[in-house]
């Protein structure tokens, strides 16, 4: 063919059987969505014995394991894998404590909420819209019960309406991404590329679980808590625990939030001596 | 209003008043959630001097999920085929709620000025731009002047 001919089809309608990206989206989708559908996002209080039911016929060592951990957290909450769970259990912990009738008067709550009202400022210093994020921002004050939202979901609700809870996990998600700009020296030996390449990849889409640089960066963007994160894995001995402790901030003198780490899955656990929000 | 239609209002009013630079776009009608967007080629690129049309469906979990994008006007580029479908990271496991319209537009005009041969949408086209720019770029401009002038 003479290269004057007009522009060749590169086209040709008949090789399109594979299915379009769209295509595979959706059934990703409605995979996942079929899969979840009676998972709650954060589930009734549970005894430890639910999860040792799970692993009955399992490895001796996960049995082992969670009879030790049972000793010092005998309750639960399962929380949907659905790659928002880290997120999403840290925000249903700092929302529990801040509801807490023990916590209301507290220093703790006066610090918390000053944190929490200036995320605002974390991100839009960061190169967050302004006009974009407020949506967000609004909707986790209101899950904090830090705001009065007229006709929005406000505590438990949030966790249970869809769009309240994403809008709650994307905000979380955004004060990681801050944070990891903000200090970025601190963080890039750790990701395996430019911190805003990491963050656009790893941080912003919904669905993306945290490792330890999202949890580290949330832990310091938002320095009100220690997590404690209990490992269920086959490494042999006793359950160890990973501790992440704000920088800047006396972590002695802050709540700590627990959490039961599975590979690729978060829930969370209740110490024996904790006040649980029933 | 719901959620999403607030959140549509709020980027329709931004990109009104700071269109990002060689694009347009707002609602085709009356519905919110119908856009139409145009990009003009990127200078420099073969693509310059045309302009595509672009349909914009927003969906009712938006945005938590990505807009559907796709080109109305035919367009000779490896990530984009016939049916005016778009390869791009950021529209499938990349997007993110924290993005814009305005955001993706921008994204795709980065994508005609440098396509991405590697994870191409028309295998042939990006191996005509590895392995003959020229004649690559001769027929992109050919399919500029012919449909998106």
């Amino acid at each position: 063919m003479a290269s004057s001919d007009p522009p060749r089809d590169p086209h040709p309608p008949t090789t399109d059987e594979r299915p379009t990206d769209q295509q595979i989206l959706d059934y990703e989708n409605s995979l996942r969505a079929e899969l979840l559908a009676d998972a709650p996002f954060v589930s009734e209080l549970a005894g430890l014995e639910e999860l040792e039911k799970e692993y009955e016929g399992g490895a001796e060592i996960f049995r082992k394991k969670l009879q030790e951990l049972k000793k010092d957290y005998p309750i639960y909450r399962s929380i949907r894998k659905d790659g928002n769970c880290f997120y999403r259990a840290f925000g249903w912990r700092l929302a529990e404590l801040l509801w807490s009738p023990s916590s209301a008067s507290s220093f703790w709550h006066d610090t918390a909420k000053a944190v929490l009202i200036s995320t605002r400022e974390l991100l839009t210093s960061s190169g967050y819209e302004q006009v974009m994020i407020e949506d967000f921002y609004d909707t986790f004050l209101a899950a904090m019960k830090l705001r009065e939202a007229p006709g929005e979901p406000t505590g438990l609700e949030v966790f249970q309406s869809e769009y309240a809870s994403s809008t709650t996990i994307c905000h979380l998600r955004l004060c990681t991404g801050a944070e990891l700009k903000r200090s970025r020296d601190l963080y890039e030996g750790f990701a395996e590329m430019p911190i805003d390449e990491f963050v656009i990849k790893s941080v912003e889409p919904m669905a993306l679980e945290a490792d330890n640089l999202q949890i580290s960066a949330l832990v310091n963007a938002i320095p009100l808590v220690n997590i404690r994160i209990a490992n269920l894995d086959t490494t042999p001995g006793s359950i160890n625990f990973h501790e992440f402790s704000p920088m800047d901030a006396d972590a002695k003198t802050l709540p700590v939030i627990t959490l039961l780490f599975r590979p690729g899955h978060y829930d969370v656990l209740y110490g024996k001596n904790e006040n649980v929000e029933k | 209003m719901s959620s999403s239609a607030k959140r549509l209002q709020k980027e329709l009013a931004e990109i009104s008043l700071n269109p990002p630079p060689n694009c347009s776009a707002g609602p085709r009608g009356d519905s919110l959630f119908d856009w139409v967007a145009t990009l003009q080629g990127p200078p420099g690129s073969p693509y310059e001097g045309g302009t595509f049309f672009l349909d914009v469906q927003f969906g009712p979990e938006y945005p938590f999920r990505a807009p559907k994008v796709t080109f109305k006007t035919r367009i000779y580029h490896c990530n984009i085929n016939m049916h005016g479908q778009i390869c791009l990271d950021i529209l499938k496991d990349q997007w993110s709620p924290a993005l814009t319209i305005s955001k993706v537009l921008l994204s795709i005009a980065s994508l005609l000025s440098d396509p991405n041969p590697h994870d191409p949408l028309v295998g042939s086209v990006a191996a005509e731009y590895l392995n003959n720019r020229q004649a690559h770029d001769k027929r992109a401009k050919e399919w500029t002047q012919r449909y998106a002038r």
